[in-house]
Formats: structure tokens, sequence, C-alpha cells
């Protein structure tokens, strides 16, 4: 949790005694909880930037647990899910794993194997959010980055030698040396290889 | 249900005549490739259009290219013109016949001659082309996007900056609106104002456009942008607009993505999906694909097209590909069949069609295989040895169906079950499994066949001729008993005279019959050499068997063979079969053969003869064997009529009703002309240089379907006698043609015969050389015609010469005769004429014969001879000639005039013959008759005299005066006019007949009285009189008024029938009974049907009447009769019948005794009812009482069975909540310090949930009641919808259903049975749940105060709704739309509600789903 940012379990189940008792049950350990009836309520809601997880009943009116799952990847949603349901068949469950819930549990469940998931899941999110948080970064340096100061930058993780890179580019080979310098500052890059596994990450290539 | 509507619109607006049959894949199709890498055209074939003359145009990325089916041809514009740009992206012929060109540089078009150019689009691409309904060219033109259009002055084009890009694909729906696919999305241009929608899913347009089958407008999308290569996305697919947004659309079976460029729709109503990745092909609810792999020449699809003829063009990168119907279909391996090389073919009544493959035995019923494996071992265990397994989409397998071994021949018992025989033994096939026929050798079993007594024949080659029954062998015959050392390899049982027919392998046939041989014939009698492969019988009683050597016929004793040298194709026939229309059908090694009923039964007649036969070979989908193999069964006929055959690679099916016929005659033309290799245009009137020695004349016809069919007449008119017929050779050759005009005829058929009429000619001259000229031929004509001359002077010599000889025969012959000129004066009379009269031959010249004529005969002699000499008629008359002797005779004089070639009269010829003697019998007769005619007018009696039948030619005065004709109205038909109308035909057709057999005529006929107009009935009869000879002379006829007879008849006759009638209708007899003499005078014919007997003339009781009263109501019925009788009592009585067929009868019998004067019984009259469908009813009312009760609980013991999974979760949702909220608690407990007050908050929940869970329990308990009996008390109608809610929550949530209530407070409660009340509720909403379970929804349920003290309350999804017009249906009993409904909800739920007074009823809700409502009445407050 280094963001500082506090944690969030979400919880949805249309059924009022099972959603109040989960969200005594998460405050019990000293976490934040928030609980919907429906996902309809929790799309709509404002949530929090900080690492989350959701635990989801199967069984919803409207829109159901598997498909709000769906729904969210296809928005870009990265949150880890727990199901939870009160009795499950293997298709179902086969289903919800495949597209990457972290766990699927059958109610009634044994109230430290549901916190241990939540724990796994928040920690999860957390090294989720870290790698999100620098990618951020990088794209900000990125972003600085003059046209031609790219152009140079993709040639030079490409292999090029500042010579081949003048002749691509129809520049003497000072200049490009010039540019050079400027993109491995702006880009905190010490090494070739560390600008190499930035442009990776940043997907640049040329 | 629309989409079925829109394909019946689709396929009946479709005017082509031609179309493929739909029920078929492609891979069924006959298919044609041809490649671009082979020299077919120069590069890849953007686009296919046919113009009206017939010719098939390809627009490729080098020119435009003309395709006759044979050659591919490129065009050249007239000289000095010239196409925009030679890459042609799309064509399209207009109605009026224009082509439209649409190419990389800008828009052309064709037509009679003339290349129009398009200067507003000069430079641009143009992309699409359309013609909307009104006429009006459309097209899509890139770089920037615009929708243009030609109109009359000039082209106009719009929409620049709003389509971005491009406008690949334009389409007109069927409602007349305009789409534009452009790079910005779909645009709806016309009518009205454009309409924009949106494509999602990124850069993405369409690239064709079409109207699905439900309607909505289909789109081929594919990622859009001046560089968009074949990539297949995310974005590519079919999609749809619907409802103003633009989706996905799923193709059943297709998973993954593809990437779609074209869609077309046949005329059969199919639709064809061209992709990137070859054809799809969606037809009659299926999808079958085609690439390259099947054959294709190329995987991306560019166009698809449909000819005039019905074929399918379908050109891709690599090339053009053509598919058309084959006469005969083939099943194979990619229809479901197990594996493709099968072999025998067996039609079984049920529809279904057997065949054997290398994997078991293989059924084909309704389009799906299901194989009868023989990999099985008997003993396993059953359960799971009988389990199916689908293997492919079309195929079942059943692992062990009790088939063992290797299946060698097929047949069907007299019940149409299969028999199949083999290695281990011969199984039938009896509800879904085989069961071995004990005792039956299997072995190498050759031939199966019942023979309509019950018992089967089965020909094995090792063992003999066996008999059999399901139940085991009765009989064995040796092959050896035969005379044979080989065995039979055709069965057949001769169901007339109840013998069989065998026929050997190594040839021979022989008739069996009560165990003897009682014929044998072989090729010593005529019967075709080698092997009898199969025997049929045929319609006329006659064997028909097929040999090796042809196809032989055995009647009454005598064999006849039909071989090649009578027309068959060739002389191997491995099975023949008779069709439905009785043309047989010969499968052979040289194809499929049928011979006509027609052709057939001339052969018969006449053995000599050659017959005509339609063969279809390869090029008609049809794969011959060589030979037999010693299989009997490779034909076969289904019910429906169609022949199955079996080839070696599948099995075909051709239908004898609907072989493709094409009846389009191809368009012909004369290409070109080359002499001595210079090629010359086809323009009329070409002139070829002097002494060309070799012409080449180019012609072709345009058929597609078949091209190599094609056959040619031609004729080159001056140096061809007799025209010249060829097969698909398009080229004629003349060497050392001399000079002058010459007409060259060609004209063609097509693949089915059908020759175009007109044709087409080509004139051209080929000049002379000097030596050539005309002086030359002038010379030989002179001399020709001096010699002529010659000739004829020789010729009118021998005429003169012969005149002579025919004038002295005529001196001579025993005749008056005589010559006359045209005038009339004789020019000559013979020699019997001048002896006769006595004149002398200057006396008889001119007009001197005159003085031959008898005075008073004269003049009119003289007027006749007079008007024929004007009119030219041939004459004829009768006068008194004076003799030599001074006594007259009569005479009768005809005479003919001859005729010049202009009809001038030239001679009159004329003959006169002695009639004297007839003359004289004429008059004696006419005297004898008048005086007969004054004795009969004299008579009071109507007579008549006709002479030939109806043609009367005297009525006596009696008649007339009755008729108030005249004496000559009465001749010949005049008397008609007096017949009523109604009888006048029925009179007639009786004097036609009695003029042809010459019996007596007798009619009654109503004729009119002419004192008051009345009709009046008449009793005709006439007798004929006859001469010597039996030859009628006339008839004689009196005439008998029978009115008052026939009135009385007619009323007798209406009585009987109105109380046969009434009688029928109230299936009510009656009858007459006399206890003293026991005999009953008179039983209605009632009485006879209700006792199941024919009814009888005399009327009198059957003497077995009383034999078909019940035994058990005999007694009782008699002793009651004998009692009644005794105290001459009325009486009724009720017992039953038991009619001969079975049927029972209840009778109620009612007896009315008749007493006379004294009182003494004279005899019963009685009446008798059969009320058996009274009583019955009275049964079946009270049955159906007692299954509603049954049904009601069964229902509810279902619906709980359903519920039963989804209670258990809802309860365990309480208990899970409490034992979270437990843990919970403990934590907080454990905290230090604990926090007693969220521990306390904790444990109140559990409390709760704990309540909740008891709560459903106890809820659930009291539905389940059973047994109890309907107790009415006072219920809270909400509160028994809240109980339904707590069950129901979970079985909501499970479809993503939300529950919402509407329920007005305060409510007054009603007297219901609270239990049945539930169900009712549950019911209806456990209908609304399962009409969106699939896609979920909102189930709301309102009660309210309704008029007249009634509450209401409804039950409202939004679901399917209600299907349509089966609105009414859904509250019948057993009615249901879900597969495991028992259909007792919503009948029961009415009863119940009606019960309580109240109503049931559904609606259809205006925007989505249906809403259910009952009124109960409420219970007044006291």
């Amino acid at each position: 949790m280094s963001t500082g940012e506090a944690a969030t379990v979400f919880i949805i189940d249309d059924d009022a005694g099972m959603r109040e008792s989960i969200q005594d049950l998460v405050e019990s350990v000293g976490l934040h909880a928030e609980s919907f009836a429906n996902a309809q309520e929790f799309l709509s809601s404002e949530r929090s930037r900080g690492p989350s997880c959701l635990v989801l009943d199967v069984r919803l009116p409207g829109i159901s647990g598997l498909d709000l799952q769906q729904e969210l990847r296809r928005a870009g949603v990265r949150i880890p899910i727990i199901f939870i349901t009160g009795h499950a068949d293997i298709p179902m469950t086969v289903k919800a794993m495949k597209s990457g819930a972290v766990e699927f549990l059958t109610k009634p469940f044994r109230d430290q194997d549901l916190l241990d998931v939540i724990q796994r899941a928040l920690d999860r999110d957390s090294v989720a959010h870290e790698k999100q948080r620098q990618l951020a970064e990088l794209k900000e340096r990125y972003a600085a980055l003059s046209a031609r100061e790219r152009e140079v930058m993709g040639l030079v993780v490409s292999g090029m030698l500042n010579k081949q890179i003048a002749a691509e580019l129809g520049a003497s080979e000072t200049t490009i040396k010039i540019h050079r310098g400027h993109v491995m500052q702006k880009m905190q890059a010490k090494s070739l290889p560390e600008l190499v596994r930035m442009a990776d990450k940043l997907k640049v290539s040329h | 249900m629309r989409a079925g509507a829109w394909l019946s619109i689709l396929v009946a607006s479709s005017v082509c005549a031609f179309a493929l049959d739909p029920s078929l894949d492609i891979s069924q199709y006959a298919h044609t490739a041809w490649k671009i890498r082979e020299g077919f055209t120069k590069g890849t074939i953007f686009s296919i259009a046919q113009t009206p003359d017939g010719y098939l145009w390809l627009g490729t990325e080098f020119g435009l290219v003309r395709f006759d089916g044979v050659q591919d041809i490129p065009w050249r514009p007239p000289d000095g013109e010239q196409l925009p740009s030679n890459w042609i992206h799309a064509l399209l012929v207009a109605h009026d016949g224009t082509l439209w060109i649409a190419t990389e540089k800008g828009l052309a078009s064709w037509k009679d001659g003339k290349l129009t150019g398009y200067p507003e689009v000069a430079g641009s691409v143009v992309t699409s082309l359309l013609q909307d309904a009104e006429g009006t060219l459309w097209f899509g033109v890139r770089d920037p996007g615009r929708l243009c259009a030609v109109r009359v002055a000039k082209t106009q084009c719009y929409g620049a900056g709003s389509f971005g890009w491009s406008v690949p694909a334009l389409y007109e729906d069927h409602k007349g609106n305009l789409w534009a696919s452009a790079q910005t999305g779909l645009w709806r241009w016309a009518p009205g104002p454009p309409e924009h929608y949106r494509l999602p899913g990124g850069p993405v347009e369409a690239r064709a456009l079409i109207q699905g089958d439900n309607g909505a407008l289909l789109m081929a999308t594919g990622r859009s942008g001046p560089h968009a290569g074949p990539v297949i996305g995310l974005i590519d697919g079919l999609k749809q607009l619907v409802g103003g947004k633009i989706r996905r659309y799923a193709l059943p079976g297709i998973t993954g993505q593809f990437k779609p460029t074209r869609l077309f729709r046949s005329s059969d109503g199919s639709l064809w999906v061209g992709t990137a990745g070859g054809l799809l092909h969606l037809h009659q609810g299926t999808i079958d694909r085609f690439s390259v792999t099947d054959g294709l020449s190329g995987n991306f699809i560019r166009d698809i097209f449909e000819d005039r003829e019905g074929n399918v063009w379908v050109s891709t990168e690599a090339g053009l590909d053509r598919f058309r119907e084959f006469a005969a279909s083939t099943v194979s391996e990619n229809q479901g069949l197990s594996t493709s090389a099968a072999y025998l073919v067996e039609a079984t009544p049920d529809g279904s069609i057997w065949t054997i493959t290398a994997d078991g035995l293989n059924r084909l019923q309704n389009g799906h295989v299901i194989v009868y494996g023989k990999r099985s071992v008997p003993g396993q265990n059953r359960e799971t040895d009988e389990r199916e397994l689908i293997i492919k989409p079309r195929t079942t397998e059943i692992a062990n169906s009790g088939l063992q071994g290797t299946v060698y021949a097929l047949g069907q018992d007299d019940e149409g079950r299969l028999w199949a025989g083999g290695s281990e033994g011969v199984f039938y096939f009896d509800r879904g499994r085989f069961a071995l026929v004990p005792g039956v050798p299997g072995g190498n079993i050759l031939a199966i066949a019942g023979d309509g007594s019950g018992k089967v024949w089965i020909s094995n080659l090792d063992y003999g001729l066996v008999h059999s029954t399901p139940e085991g062998a009765v009989q064995r015959i040796p092959w050896a008993e035969f005379g044979h050392k080989d065995a039979a390899v055709a069965l057949l049982p001769d169901r007339l005279q109840g013998g069989l027919w065998l026929g050997f392998l190594n040839g021979g046939i022989a008739y069996l019959k009560n165990g003897q041989i009682r014929s044998s014939y072989n090729v010593a009698n005529g019967l075709g050499v080698g092997s009898v492969n199969d025997l049929q019988l045929g319609s006329d009683g006659a064997v028909w068997a097929a040999t090796e050597g042809g196809l032989s016929r055995v009647k009454d004793g005598v064999v006849t063979t039909l071989t090649s040298r009578n027309g068959l194709p060739c002389d191997a026939v491995n099975s023949v079969i008779e069709d439905n229309d009785h043309s047989f059908w010969l499968y052979m090694a040289c194809g499929l053969v049928r011979i006509a009923h027609s052709e057939l039964d001339g052969w018969v007649s006449d053995s000599k003869r050659s017959i005509q036969t339609t063969v279809f070979y390869s090029s008609d989908g049809v794969r011959s064997r060589a030979l037999a193999g010693g299989h009997s069964r490779l034909v076969a006929k289904s019910p429906d009529g169609k022949i199955w055959f079996s080839p070696p690679d599948g099995v075909s099916v051709t239908d004898p009703r609907h072989l493709p016929f094409n009846n389009l005659p191809p368009p012909v033309f004369v290409r070109q002309i080359t002499a001595d290799g210079k090629k010359y245009d086809p323009s009329p009137g070409s002139r070829l240089p002097p002494l060309a020695r070799d012409v080449w004349i180019d012609y072709t016809a345009l058929s597609f379907v078949a091209p190599e069919k094609v056959r040619f007449r031609f004729k080159l008119e001056g140096q061809d006698p007799d025209w010249k017929e060829v097969v698909n050779e398009r080229q004629a050759q003349y060497s050392n043609l001399p000079p002058r005009k010459y007409r060259f005829r060609v004209t063609a058929c097509n693949n089915s015969g059908v020759w175009n009429q007109e044709g087409a000619f080509l004139d051209f001259t080929i000049a002379p050389a000097y030596y050539q000229t005309y002086g030359f031929r002038a010379l030989c004509a002179a001399v020709v015609l001096a010699l002529v001359w010659l000739l004829l002077r020789l010729r009118i010599r021998q005429v003169h010469q012969q005149e002579q000889g025919f004038r002295e025969a005529i001196e001579t012959i025993p005749a008056m005769a005589f010559t006359a000129r045209p005038d009339g004066s004789r020019t000559f009379v013979n020699r019997r004429w001048l002896e006769y009269t006595g004149l002398s031959t200057e006396q008889a010249a001119g007009s001197g014969w005159g003085a031959a004529v008898h005075p008073d005969d004269l003049s009119r002699v003289l007027e006749k001879w007079r008007i024929s000499l004007a009119t030219g008629e041939p004459l004829n008359y009768e006068a008194r000639f004076r003799g030599a002797d001074g006594e007259y005779r009569w005479f009768h004089v005809r005479a003919v005039p001859l005729r010049d070639d202009d009809g001038k009269t030239l001679k009159w010829y004329g003959v006169a013959t002695d009639i004297e003697d007839r003359k004289r019998a004429e008059e004696a007769a006419r005297r004898s008759e008048s005086e007969l005619r004054d004795l009969i007018e004299s008579v009071p009696a109507m007579v008549f005299i006709a002479l030939q039948g109806p043609s009367n030619a005297f009525a006596s005065r009696r008649w007339r005066e009755y008729t108030g004709l005249s004496a000559e109205e009465t001749q010949g038909l005049g008397w008609q006019g007096v017949v009523h109308p109604e009888d006048l035909e029925r009179h007639m057709e009786k004097w036609r007949a009695c003029s042809v057999t010459g019996e007596h005529y007798e009619d009654e006929t109503r004729f009119r009285r002419a004192a008051d107009g009345e009709y009046r009935w008449f009793l005709v009869r006439a007798v004929p009189l006859r001469d010597e000879t039996g030859h009628v002379l006339k008839w004689y006829g009196v005439l008998t008024d029978i009115e008052e007879r026939k009135q009385a008849e007619q009323a007798l006759q209406r009585s009987e029938a109105y109380l046969l009638e009434a009688q029928r209708l109230s299936h009510i007899g009656s009858f007459i009974y006399n206890p003293a003499t026991q005999k009953t005078p008179y039983w209605s014919e009632e009485l006879f049907r209700i006792f199941g007997f024919e009814p009888q003339q005399d009327g009198q009781a059957p003497a077995e009447a009383s034999q078909i009263i019940h035994p058990e109501d005999f007694d009782r019925t008699s002793t009651e009769c004998r009692e009644a009788f005794r105290d001459k009592a009325e009486f009724t009585q009720d017992f039953r019948l038991v009619l001969h067929d079975g049927t029972l009868k209840h009778l109620h019998v009612i007896w009315h005794p008749i007493l006379d004067k004294e009182g003494e019984l004279v005899e019963y009259v009685g009446t008798a009812a059969d009320v058996t469908e009274r009583k019955r009813a009275e049964e079946e009312r009270e049955r159906l009482h007692q299954l509603e009760a049954d049904l009601a609980h069964m229902n509810r013991v279902t619906m709980l069975g359903e519920l039963a999974s989804s209670l258990a979760h809802e309860i365990n949702q309480p208990i899970a909540a409490a034992i979270t909220s437990a843990n919970a608690c403990l934590r907080w407990l454990a905290r230090n310090p604990p926090d007693l007050e969220r521990a306390r908050a904790a444990a109140t929940r559990i409390e709760r949930d704990g309540g909740r869970a008891a709560e459903i329990i106890q809820r659930l308990r009291t539905f389940c009641k059973t047994g109890t009996p309907p107790q009415r008390e006072l219920v809270d109608i909400n509160e028994v919808v809240g109980e339904i809610l707590v069950l129901l929550r979970d079985e909501a949530s499970e479809h993503s259903i939300s529950l919402r209530t509407e329920l007005a407070p305060q409510l007054p409660q009603i007297m219901a049975d609270r239990v049945q009340l539930q169900q009712v509720l549950m019911n209806l909403m456990l209908n609304g749940i399962e009409a969106m379970s699939d896609g979920g929804g909102e189930l709301t349920i309102r009660s309210q105060r309704s008029e007249h003290g009634y509450l209401l309350i409804s039950v409202s999804d939004t679901g399917e709704g209600l299907p349509g017009e089966k609105a009414d249906l859904i509250f019948n009993a057993f009615y249901t739309t879900k597969p495991q409904g028992t259909g007792m909800g919503l009948a029961i739920s009415r009863s119940i509600i009606e019960a309580h007074g109240g109503r049931l009823w559904a609606t259809t809700n205006t925007q989505r789903g249906a809403t259910f409502h009952f009124t109960v009445p409420a219970e007044v407050h006291q």
C-alpha cells in the first residue's frame, strides 16, 4: 500500500442480511467496506482510486454478477473479484475463473477463508496499482519529448548507431547526439538498456 | 414467423424461372472453376454482369472481358474511344440494358455500340453502382466520398464532407430506402432527409449491404481507410441495424472472427456471404461453407452473381466459379454419411433411406444420419451401449443396436420393417433395435425379400434359399435343387400369383411356386446374357430382369430383351425400377437411364423397335458402377416418389417429377469471319476478296448451364445442302467457295435441348474473278432453253393420241353419256343415247336433245340447266325421256363441269340413268301411307311418326290440338319447343340411344299444353318399323297423359324422404311388431343402420337382429316384452347392442300398442333411439371431473419439484448470513477491548436471519399441504402476494429478474382458499419468470380495487409476450409452450379463480411482455 490510499472492499449482494453481515465481518478486521444491493448502484457510485476488491454475488437482479464481470473487463476496470454464491455449478465457476476472478466461495463460507481471499486480492491490486502508477509516470515523461526526440528514441532503442540515425533522418551526427542526450535526460534513463526497457513498457518501437 | 413471411415474399418476387434447390449444400451443386493461373482472363475479376444479349461481362483489373461459357474475349471499345481506366471496380446492367462501368478513374456507360463518359467525375475512383426502383442511377465516389446520381441533363454529387473518405456500398431495400455506406457510418439517404447511424467499434465501414431474412439491414463490415488491407481484426464481421442501432449479427455455428466481403441473395432465397476465407451459404436455417479446400478457385470472394439461367457465379482473387444444380444430388460424408464409400440402398415406408458403409448401417432420415455401428461387442452394459453419440452435427451413432458383423444385403418384410443379413446372421429392425432371426444362418447373404404372406425369403450363397419369419427359419432349399451351382442374387416375390422369381449370379431366372420350379428361362429363351442383377415386377404383371446383357421382359412365357441394338446406351443393367409415372429407370454401367412409359409400351408391342432414352451422365451428377458386384439393391424408390441409387461414393437421389430443365433458348451470335487468315467484322454484307481459299466462321451461343452440351446447327445457304449439327464446336470452315452472295445460318440449343428458333445469320459476298462472269452462264442457259422447247413439242403430240382412245371407250359403255359446251349446247352424245331416243347425232346436237324430254318436264329441266350454267354447280335432276318406241321412262341425269386453272368452265360431262322402276315403287308407297295417315288422324289418341329417332314426320290431330302446333311446326324437331326444358336433354339422349340400338323407346316427359301453358307429364312410347334387312325405317309412337299418377308418386316420395331424413338426424328408427305372428312388417332404414345391417328392400327385421342384443341384457329385455305384450301395455326399455364389428351401442326403445275397436291388440308401433353418444358424454364428464382434481394436485407437486433447488438456496441465504454475523460477532468480542455495541448489532442480525429462515419453511409447509379439502376463510390478498414473493425471490434473481410490487393498501379481505390462491399466484409468477428467463427483466405484481366490489390482481412481465394468434389457447388444458410444462398450470388457475367467482385473463403489454389479470369478489366489510 505504498500509495497511501486506503484500501476498500466493495460488496454487492441483493440479500440485505448477507450484505450487512459481510460488511460487518470485513470491518471487524479493520478494513474499509462499502456495500450495494445491485450492480447498477455500484457502477453509478463514486469510487476511490486506491487498491480495492469486489465481493460479488453471482445472482443479482438486473445485471448478474458474471455480466458485471464482463462489463468491467470491457470498460477496462481491472478490479479483483471474489464471487460468492448460494450454489455454484462447475461451468459457472470455470467461466468466472477464466475471466480472472480471484476466488469462488460458496455460502455459507468460513469467515477466515473470505478474509484471506480479500487480503490476497487487495495485495494483488496494490501491485497492479503500483505498476499502473509507474507506467503513468513514464507516459508523462514520454509526453514531454518533442516529435523529433521521439523519432530519435525509436531509432536508438532499435539498436542504430548515431551515424545511421543521422543518415536515416537526414541530419548531422552532432544534432543526433544532442537529441539523444535530451532523450536520456527527459526519460531519466541512466543507461541504454534502461531506455530500451522503458520503450518496451511504453510499446514504443520503430 | 416474420422471417418466414419475408423469405416467401423474396422467393415469390423473383421472376427467374430457374433457381438452385435451397435444401442442398454448396458441395452438392455442380461446381466448375476457371483459374487465372491456368490462363483464364488476365487479372482478378472484381465484378460480374449479364447484358440482355446474354453475354456475361467480367470487370477485371486489366479491363472488360466478355464470356460465353467457353472463351473469354477481351472487349475493346470502338476505334478512337476508350474507358476512363482499365481497372474496373463495379459493373451494373440497368433496366434499359445499359452496361454501367465503374473504373479507377471515372464512370462510363455502354449501350447500342455507344460508349458515354461522365466528365463530372473524371479522374475519381468510382466504387459502387446502384439503380433505384425509379430508374435513377446512383454511384459512390472516393476521396472525398460522395454519392452521385446520373440525371437526364447532368450528373449531380452530394455529401462531400459528410461521407469521409469513401462510399464503398449502396443498397436499396424493399421499402424503397436508399442506403449508403460511408467511412463515417451508415446513411439512410432517401427518401426524406438523410439519417446517420454510427458503426460501433472504431474505424469501420460496411463493404456490402443486404436485407436479412428478418427484414433487418445486414452489413459486411471491415476496417475502413485508405490502406485497409484484408486484415482480420476484431472489427470485422456481420452487423445488423435493429431498432436504430447497429449490432453484431451472429451466425449460428460460426465462431471466431471472419471478414465478410460480399452479401448476395440467390433467387432460391439463400443468403451467400463471401468472405476473405471462402463462401458461407445460409439456407433453410443451416449454414455450410465452401473454400479452396473444397475446390473453390480462391478464398477471397470479390463478387457473387446469378445469371438468367439460375447459375450462381462467384469471382475470387484467383478466378471464377460456377454453381448449378445437378439432376441427381449426392449425400456423402459432408452431409453426415459415416463414410462416403457406401453400397446398396433401401427405402422403408417411414421415409428412411438405408445404406451400408464400412463402419455400419447408415439410415438417412429428415436430413439426419443414424449409424448403427458394428464395432460393439455383445454383452456389455446395455445402458451405456445404447447411448447415442453425436459424432458430427448431422450424424448420430448408436453404439450397440443389436446388429452384429458385416451386413451384405438389405430387404423388407411385409410390414415394411428393414431386414439386414450378413456375416453374423439375419436381423430385422423393430422399435429402434435389431433383433436376430433365430435359426437363419449368416454368411454371404445375397438378397432378402418379403413375399406378401408374412414370410421372408433369404438367398444365402453357401446355404441355399431360406424361407423365414421373424421367429426363425421354416424351410431351406439347397441351390442344387434348382439345377444351379451358383446362387440367386435377385429375389422377386410375385404377389399376384404367389410364387417367387429368382435371378441367378451366373445367368438365368426361375419361377418357384409351392416348393416346385414351375418355369425357368435362360439365354436360349432370349434372356439377356450374364448375371441377373435385379428383378422387378412391372405394373402390367410382367417380370423385368436387369442382366449384364440388357433388360429382359418375361410375360406369359415369352422373353424379349432390350439391348443397345434397340437404343439402350449400353448393355449392362445393374438395377431397374419403375417410378410413379410408370417410367423405367435403369442404373447402368453407362449412367442412369430413364425410359418413358410410352417408349417402353411401344417396344413391348413391337420388340424390333428402337426406343428413345434419357441418359444422365457424370455431368448430371450421376456416377455409375461398372459392375453390380452381386448386389441386387442398387436403386430404391422412397415413399415420396424419388429414385435413390447407390454410386460408389455416397447415396444419390433424383426426383423424376422435378428434373432440372432449362427452357431458356440460348441467344446465338456470329462472332467473326476469317478469310485466308484475315479477320472481318460480321457486319451485314461483308465482302471477301476473290478466290478466298479458306473461310472460317466463328459463332457462339450463350447458355451457361453446360456450354459443353450446347448443340449447333449451321448451313451455308447455296453451299451446304443440309444443316450440319455439332456439339460445342463453335467454328465452321469452308474451302474454295465460288464467288457469289452467301448467307450463313446458325442456331443452337441449350443443355436441355431447347432450340433457339430464330438463330442468327450472316450475309457475305465473295467477289468473282474475271473468268467467273455472267456472260458464260447466259450462253449455257440459251442452250438449255432450246432443248426444253423440243421436248415440249413431242409431248403435245402424245396427248392428242391419248384423247382418241378415251372417246372410243365412252362410245361403247352401256350408259347414256353426253358432253356439252359451257352454254349447254350438246357437242357429243354417245351411241346408247342415240339408240334409246332414236334420234340421229345431228338431231341431238346443239339444243336439239330437248325433243326427247317429256313436255311436262322440259321447262323444269331447262331451268335447271340455266341455273347450273350460270353458277357452274354440278347438275342433278330427274325427268322423263321418250324412247324410240314412244314410251316415256324416268331418267336421273347428272352432269359436272370441267374447269381450267382459272376456274372457267371448259366443258360439261353428263350421264343419264334409267330410274323408271324405282319411281313406280315410290308412287305405290306414297299412296298406302296417305291412307294410313287418314286413319290415324281420326283416332282419338296422340300419335306420331318419326323418321330417324327424334325427327318427327307426322303428329296426329289430338297432339296438334294439345300443343297448339301446326302440322308444319311438328315436322322435324319443331316439337322440342313444347318439351319442359329440364326434360329435353334426357328425352333427346334416349332418342339417340334408341336410334343406335333400335330398342323400343319409352320415356316420361312433360309437354306444354297450349290451352293454359301448363306442363303435364306424358308417357312417350315408340316402336321402330324395320325393313326386311332389319334396318329401321321409321318410328310409330303414342303419348299417354300420366300427370295425375306422377303427382301422386311425387307426394309419396317426398313424405318418405322427410321421415327418412328426420330418423337419420335424430338416430331414431321406427318399426311395427305383431306379437301374434311374431313378425315385423316394417323396419325403418335408420333402424337397420343403428343395428349395423345393410338396409333391405322388404323392410323386414333381419333374423339375427335379436342375436346382437348384449347377452347381459337379453333375458331382461325378453321378459319385459313378454309381460308387456300380455298386458297390451305401452312401455319403454333400455338395452345395449354389440354390433358385428364389436361396436357397443345403447338403445332406448318405446313400444306403443295399437288396439282395435274391441280393445284387442293389433300390433305394436315402436321407436328405437341410439343414445350411445349421450351415455358416453355422461361417462366422459364424470371421468374429466376426476382427472381435473388429480391434475390440480399434480400441478402443485410439479411446481414444488421445480422450486426445490431454488428454495434450498433461499433458506441457505439467511443461514449463511447468520453464520457470517456470528463470526463477526465473535471477532468484535475478541477485540481488545471488546466492541460490545457492534457485537450486539451482529447478534440482533443473527436472530433476524434465523427468523427469516423459519418463516420460509413455514410458508412452504402451508403450500405443500395436500389432500385438504378447499377451505374458505377470510384472506388478505396482499399477505398472500407477500408469501409467494418470499418463495420466488431467489428464482427471480437467478434469472436476473427484479420483482416489484404495487399493492394498494387497506384492501378489503376476500373469502377464499388460501392455498389455492397461492397456487394461482405462484403459477402466474413462475410463468412470468419463465418468459424472461433468457434476458432478465422486471416482474410487477399489482393489487387494486375494481368495479362492483371486486379486487383486481395483475402480474406483468417484460418477456416474450403472448404467442400471437395462440393467445386464446394458453388457457386450454395441455397447451404449453414450455419444453417441460404439463400444460395444466393456466387451465387449473382459471378453474380455481372461476370457482371463487372471479375471472382470469391475459393481455399483451403495449411495450413488452404480457400481463395476467384476475379478479376475486371482495368480502363486504361489516
